[in-house]
Formats: structure tokens, C-alpha cells, sequence
């Protein structure tokens, strides 16, 4: 892989692990 | 009343901290911090790498703190608060594990190598795994919590490992740049800007997730309509029914299997059918 394409897949994982917890905190909303 | 709004108010003020320190995190790791002069382009994943490297140890010091308390007699929310603790220093040890795997391909040519560092944070990541399913087996039963609560207290020794196996051990691995020992650490400005941002970016979302799940893991969370959970519910009416065929099994069942899975206990259905450790017990 080129210098580009390793950190595009670093971030983009990084952001869907950012993403799953955002989602699981939604989720947890209790009254 | 006002507790409780100043608890949606914190959620949301560190959900919205999270966002927006995570956009100029990404501004500074991919824009603003120059490539490094003998990696190039991968060490900038470094910005995130290290950032959930410390929350993962930051997590999992909760985790030692509330465990503790649940052995000294802690409430409930303690254990709510290790649970959301624990969660968390899984995902992000998990994500340190990837982030390190792709920026290991691109440094030394190997996804993966038998590494002091490598091998501890692999170790650190299963044996909270571990403790995560001893809580979902533990339940409510407050003899299965505080052994479950030693385990998580214990854990927490691994930590200290994994952060001086750089230096304790020969490793491929580099030595700690934020942590080092001198108090100059070998970085340019701006990258430890970059750094920084991203430490302080992921301490915030681990904290708004901490907030966030804790709330629903404490046992009188009621669910909002379209937020949590059905997935929740689901799980707890299969528990129970998992946990009402297994009394039929043992011959103790209320013939009212229906009931039962419909989640509405009675005080007298309850009485007739124990819970599975209840029953272990007896036996």
C-alpha cells in the first residue's frame, strides 16, 4: 500500500469505531 | 429533576466535545502535521493510534477504581460505571491493535510480529474480553459480581506491562514519546499539537460513552421510545426464557411458560422458578 492509501484506511476505521460508539450512546438514551 | 438534567446536559456537552474535537483532530493529523521525515505518510496515523492507546489505559483503570468498589460494598452504579469502562478500553484496544497492525505493514513489513509490546496489548485486549463475559454470566448475583469485580481489579496490573514492555524488553516497537522519561519529548511542535488534540479528542468521547452507556446498564434505566433498546429487551426476554426452559428442564417450571416469556414475572412465578445460579447453589 501507498503512503496515502495506509492512512486513508487508518482513519476510516478509526472513524467507524468513532461512529459505533456515537451510535451505542444514542441508543442508551433513557428517560 | 435537576440531577437528571444535568446529566442529559453533560452527555450532550461531551457528545458535542467529542464531535467537534474529533473534526479538528482530523483537520491536524491529515492537513496540518507534516509527514514524518523517515515514515512519510503512515506515522500519521500515530494521531490515532496513540490517543486510543491511552484511552484503552485510562478505561481500564475505571474499571480497577469501580471493581475495587464493588468488592468494598459499592452500589450499582459502580458496576454500571466498570461495564461502560470496560466497553470502552475493549473497543479501543482493539482499534489500537488494528491502527498498529496497518502502520506496522507500512514501517517494518509485517502485519503482525511477535512483539513484547504487541503480544502484551493482544494479552490486555483478551483478558478484558474475559471479564466482559464473566459479566454478562455473572447477573445479578452478587457472589458472581464480586468474583467478576477481582478479575477486573486484577487486570488492571497488565497495564503497567504493556507501557513498559518498550523499555523492560528488546522491541520493534519505539519508546514512548508522550510518556518518556525526559520531560522534552522527541516530537516536532506540531505533531505533539496533533497529538494532543487527538488525546484530548478520544479522553472526550470515552467519556461521553462512559456517561452514555452507564446510564442505561443501571437496572432502573427505562427505555426512551426509539432509543434504547429494542435489542436490550429482546436479549432479556430470551434470557428469561432461556432461563425458564432450563427450569422445565429441571422439572421446576410454572405451567405458565407463556407468561413467562411474555417478561411479565409475578412475585409467584418468580418464587417457583429460581434463577439458573440459584439453582446451581442448591445443587
Amino acid at each position: 500500500m501507498s503512503g496515502w492509501a495506509v492512512v486513508v484506511v487508518g482513519y476510516v476505521v478509526g472513524m467507524l469505531v468513532w461512529a459505533s460508539l456515537a451510535v451505542l450512546v444514542w441508543r442508551s438514551r433513557t428517560r | 429533576m435537576t440531577g437528571r438534567l444535568s446529566r442529559v446536559g453533560v452527555r450532550r456537552g461531551l457528545g458535542l466535545a467529542s464531535c467537534v474535537s474529533m473534526a479538528v483532530l482530523l483537520v491536524m493529523g491529515l492537513m496540518v502535521a507534516p509527514p514524518d521525515a523517515l515514515q512519510g505518510q503512515p506515522q500519521r496515523l500515530m494521531y490515532l493510534h496513540v490517543p486510543a492507546a491511552w484511552t484503552a489505559y485510562a478505561a481500564f483503570g475505571v474499571v480497577a477504581f469501580c471493581s475495587l468498589a464493588v468488592l468494598l460494598g459499592g452500589r450499582e452504579r459502580m458496576w454500571a460505571v466498570s461495564g461502560a469502562a470496560a466497553e470502552l478500553g475493549v473497543a479501543m484496544t482493539a482499534l489500537t491493535l488494528v491502527e498498529g497492525s496497518v502502520w506496522g505493514h507500512a514501517a517494518w513489513g509485517v502485519w503482525w510480529a511477535w512483539d513484547p509490546r504487541l503480544v502484551s496489548t493482544a494479552a490486555l485486549f483478551l483478558v478484558y474480553v474475559v471479564y466482559l463475559a464473566g459479566r454478562s454470566l455473572a447477573g445479578p448475583v452478587p457472589s458472581a459480581r464480586r468474583r467478576v469485580a477481582a478479575w477486573g481489579a486484577c487486570s488492571a496490573l497488565l497495564v503497567p506491562v504493556v507501557h513498559f514492555s518498550v523499555l523492560w524488553w528488546r522491541t520493534l516497537h519505539q519508546p514512548p514519546t508522550l510518556l518518556a522519561p525526559s520531560l522534552h519529548p522527541p516530537i516536532a511542535p506540531v505533531m505533539l499539537a496533533a497529538l494532543l488534540v487527538g488525546v484530548l479528542a478520544f479522553t472526550l468521547t470515552g467519556a461521553w460513552y462512559v456517561v452514555g452507556r452507564t446510564a442505561a446498564l443501571l437496572p432502573d434505566a427505562t427505555p426512551t421510545p426509539g432509543g434504547l433498546d429494542k435489542l436490550d429487551r429482546r436479549a432479556t426476554l430470551d434470557r428469561r426464557g432461556t432461563l425458564d426452559r432450563r427450569a422445565t428442564l429441571d422439572g421446576r417450571a410454572t405451567p405458565d411458560g407463556r407468561a413467562t416469556l411474555d417478561g411479565r414475572a409475578t412475585p409467584g412465578r418468580r418464587a417457583a422458578t429460581p434463577d439458573r445460579h440459584e439453582l446451581r447453589t442448591k445443587r
